[in-house]
């Protein structure tokens, strides 16, 4: 038996699947084969670790854009009914919450995010393409690329106006320690998109202060998305929903 | 529990919403993970398991109860996401990485080069780094702990596909990983 013959088994050999006859054989040959046994214990320790992987969570705010997905979903009439009363009011705890103006927020920031979110890729894809192509046509693709940039940043400032709106009208839901963090949070993150503008000042041209940028602003969406989705738990008396978006938040 | 799934199914269909989001409480982590490792990053799994709900419910009035709606579920989510892949692939041209395509080896080096203790990091990034096709079948089989039968199932491959595959990308992460100890 040679470790040609041999290799496609080492794999159920370390999974501990193969017949005995056969794993016996592998045996054989891993005893007095360096190059397949050096496989058997790479295999073994990537299995090992692969089996003990830490899991990944979905942050909070997925949660919100599939409920709001899920009611445009239902107001376009899928698959065969009436928008339900309560889907909406528990999506934003609007019963007991201001209910017309949170909504009105709460859709606009939505509709917004999941623009932006195309608009951020089609802009990265435009910028990279531009990064990619010869000289001249980077030229021509400047002006362009600029007002793009221009133009998303403006949706995201307003997407961040109507957040903040909602999170100042109501941070009084929060506890003082809480609102703290959150408010530290903004700091660094403000800092951040500060630092970036002024990096894109002094660099139009370069992708990676522009990624910078974009970086900073969808972090401060999501933490006040995130910070809108804990004031909806805690405003429905909810701690636990709101235990699992601070769980979600501090990853 | 075929029956209190087929109940909360039929509420969901009903537009329940504290019903569609216990679906979700309820196995949003597990397909996110799933979607998380298959795609490579957490914006693509953030959109597919958007997209993975949503098409659910579109579908419940399918699910006839005959697994269980995690089990459902978990075959719509990889679905769909190997729909979202091979479209890429096909985006991108790359024809060199189809399920069924038997890889070339890594050449084994003649001593172990991954790490006793291998960096959760390490490797979450190089799974990242391995072509579609073989990254889905480990996946499925070393982290999710699928058996090959029923990873030849979930993908519509045969056993020695997924053998394959698996063992070709478990080459590669070797040669990753050891790049990534130096």
């Amino acid at each position: 038996m040679n470790c040609h013959e041999i290799e496609l088994e080492l794999g159920d050999y370390v999974d501990g699947t193969l017949a005995p006859d056969r794993a016996r054989a592998v045996d054989a040959h891993v005893s007095t084969c360096v190059r397949c046994r050096s496989i058997v214990a790479d295999f073994t320790a990537i299995r090992g670790a692969a089996r003990t992987m830490e899991p990944h969570m979905p942050a909070a705010h997925v949660w919100t854009q599939i409920a709001a997905a899920f009611e445009q979903e239902q107001r376009a009439g899928h698959p065969d009914r009436a928008l339900p009363t309560s889907w909406w009011r528990l999506a934003t705890g609007a019963l007991a919450w201001k209910p017309l103006v949170a909504a009105a927020a709460m859709v606009a920031v939505l509709i917004g995010g999941t623009w932006l979110a195309w608009y951020d890729a089609s802009t990265r894809a435009g910028v990279r393409q531009a990064a990619n192509a010869p000289t001249s046509v980077v030229t021509g693709y400047d002006a362009t690329i600029d007002a793009e940039v221009q133009l998303a940043e403006q949706h995201y400032s307003s997407a961040i106006g109507d957040l903040e709106k909602v999170t100042q009208a109501e941070s009084g839901s929060l506890d003082p320690e809480t609102a703290k963090v959150m408010q530290a949070n903004l700091a660094v993150i403000d800092q951040a998109i500060g630092q970036s503008r002024e990096a894109l000042k002094s660099e139009p041209a370069s992708t990676v202060a522009q990624e910078s940028l974009f970086d900073a602003l969808r972090s401060k969406v999501q933490l006040l998305q995130d910070t809108v989705a804990l004031i909806n738990e805690m405003r429905k008396g909810n701690p636990e929903g709101a235990a699992r978006i601070m769980s979600g938040m501090s990853q | 529990m075929r029956a209190a799934d087929l109940e909360l199914a039929q509420r969901c269909r009903d537009g329940d919403a504290a019903a569609f989001e216990e679906l979700y409480r309820a196995h949003a982590g597990r397909l996110y993970n799933l979607l998380f490792r298959m795609a490579g990053s957490a914006q693509d799994a953030e959109d597919l398991l958007q997209e993975v709900f949503l098409h659910a419910y579109r579908k419940l009035a399918s699910f006839r109860g005959d697994s269980t709606l995690g089990t459902w579920l978990y075959r719509l989510a990889v679905n769909h996401c190997l729909d979202v892949l091979r479209g890429r692939q096909k985006k991108m041209q790359r024809s060199t990485d189809s399920l069924d395509e038997e890889g070339a080896m890594e050449p084994a080096a003649a001593m172990p080069v991954v790490p006793t203790a291998v960096s959760r990091l390490d490797l979450d990034r190089a799974i990242a780094q391995l072509p579609a096709g073989c990254r889905t079948a480990f996946v499925l089989h070393d982290v999710e702990g699928f058996e090959h039968h029923e990873v030849a199932s979930l993908l519509g491959i045969s056993q020695g596909t997924s053998k394959s595959q698996v063992h070709k990308a478990r080459m590669k992460l070797r040669a990753l990983l050891s790049g990534a100890a130096r």
